[in-house]
């Protein structure tokens, strides 16, 4: 035994000393040059274990991974949805900014409303706009779209809705003109399919191309108002008389937002 | 002469494989400490000179990547030797028994890194270092570092005696 504590003093001292050189830094140079070799001799083992972590980690992972891509595959069809959303966000965005260029610029007493509906027994002829009476509309009030075209007119109003009949509606008669004066007539609809010019003398002169805009004879509508370019030349329901078919000025099918002229 | 180069490629390729892990795998009790658990394979069969020298060749080895103050792993390789040693003097048998394997390896497992904290704390009594806490020595990991160490040093024990014992 006292032959064993001899030996274990030994060592202590020998680690005080080794601590005490160190502590002055004469080790250093054996530490660091110790670390430099070892760090090159380790290479080959470390990249062995790092394509082995590597491995067990793509392996224990592959629940993970299954359950992250159903996550992700969800957010990309949320965000699908959300995108769609946000395109026709966008268009209704386009379509009022350009009504409200409009609006600030017309001299009627505007009332802007949107189409909610269309008369699903009569598509073409009749829509739903999301304003009413509580909105100071009333049966008879002109309907038109940006740019001063018209659209249709109220026939009937609810206190928060109203309908309104498109001009294009077989039921509907305008009082137009050629917008250089050369002509002057009435403009039908047609079954919701387009518009007929007609009851134009034959003395009058009609060409393809001219725009057409209401006469505001009869007080029904306003004058002024755009109404289409005609497009053909017909040959009129009788000897006195010629017609033309007319384009709409605008697309019905796709109105989003239109504005109510309010009587005064 | 050559029983001691051969003793010290051991040693090496104990330490290369640990330092390897280590690298790879840093602060994981998965790793075992295979440097101690040569020394004490070594001390359950050598003399206690032989076992003194291989204690401080193993700790400088140790001391190359030990992040604590110089010394600390020397003289935990000294400590685990001496248990080891103390433990296994009046043991008449040939080899050491699996109980008396876990006892030694479990001692090791608890006794070090409070050892280490102690080591650093009279360091840090001196003012050259700041005291590392404690809570950074011990954590439920130990259970883990047990059962690895005890996997691991069944062969290399094994080995040693193989190659090494007379």
């Amino acid at each position: 035994m006292p032959h064993n504590l001899t030996q274990i003093s030994v060592a202590v001292a020998l680690l005080i000393v080794l601590m005490f050189l160190n502590g002055l830094g004469l080790l250093s140079s054996l530490i660091d040059g110790g670390r430099l070799s070892i760090g090159v001799l380790n290479e080959p083992a470390v990249f062995i274990l790092e394509r082995v972590r590597d491995f067990g980690k793509a392996f224990f992972s592959v629940r993970e991974l299954v359950g992250q891509n159903e996550i992700l595959t969800k957010q990309i069809e949320a965000l699908t949805a959300e995108l769609a959303q946000t395109e026709k966000t966008s268009q209704e965005n386009k379509v009022l900014r350009e009504a409200l260029g409009f609006l600030s610029k017309s001299n009627f007493d505007l009332v802007a409303a949107e189409v909610i509906s269309y008369d699903y027994l009569n598509f073409d002829q009749k829509a739903v706009l999301n304003r009413g009476g509580e909105h100071g509309l009333k049966t008879g009030d002109n309907v038109i779209a940006a740019g001063g075209i018209l659209v249709g007119i109220l026939t009937d109003v609810s206190s928060r809705t109203s309908q309104m009949e498109l001009i294009t509606s077989s039921n509907m008669v305008v009082n137009v003109r050629t917008a250089d004066g050369s002509a002057a007539g009435i403009m039908k609809g047609e079954h919701g399919l387009g518009l007929l010019f007609d009851q134009v003398s034959r003395s009058e002169v009609l060409k393809a191309g001219d725009n057409v805009i209401t006469s505001g004879l009869g007080g029904k509508f306003a004058g002024n108002l755009f109404v289409g370019k005609i497009a053909e030349i017909r040959g009129g329901s009788s000897e006195l008389f010629k017609s033309a078919s007319v384009i709409p000025a605008t697309d019905f099918r796709t109105m989003q937002a239109v504005f109510v002229i309010k009587s005064q | 002469m050559k029983k001691y180069f051969y003793l010290f490629i051991y040693a090496f390729v104990l330490f290369w494989l640990e330092s390897a892990f280590q690298q790879v795998f840093p602060r994981s009790y998965f790793i075992p400490q295979l440097l101690i658990l040569f020394i004490t394979a070594a001390a359950i069969s050598r003399d206690l000179k032989e076992v003194v020298w291989l204690s401080f060749l193993i700790g400088f080895l140790g001391e190359l990547f030990s992040g604590l103050y110089f010394g600390t792993f020397i003289s935990s390789t000294l400590l685990a030797a001496a248990i080891t040693y103390f433990m296994t003097r009046n043991i008449t048998s040939q080899d050491i028994s699996f109980g008396t394997a876990i006892a030694l390896i479990s001692a090791q497992a608890i006794l070090l890194p409070l050892w280490a904290w102690i080591f650093n704390l009279i360091i840090a009594g001196l003012g050259l270092v700041v005291p590392p806490p404690f809570s950074e020595f011990y954590s439920w990991g130990i259970l883990w570092r047990i059962v690895v160490n005890m996997v691991c040093f069944l062969p290399i024990n094994r080995l040693f005696r193989i190659f090494f014992n007379e």
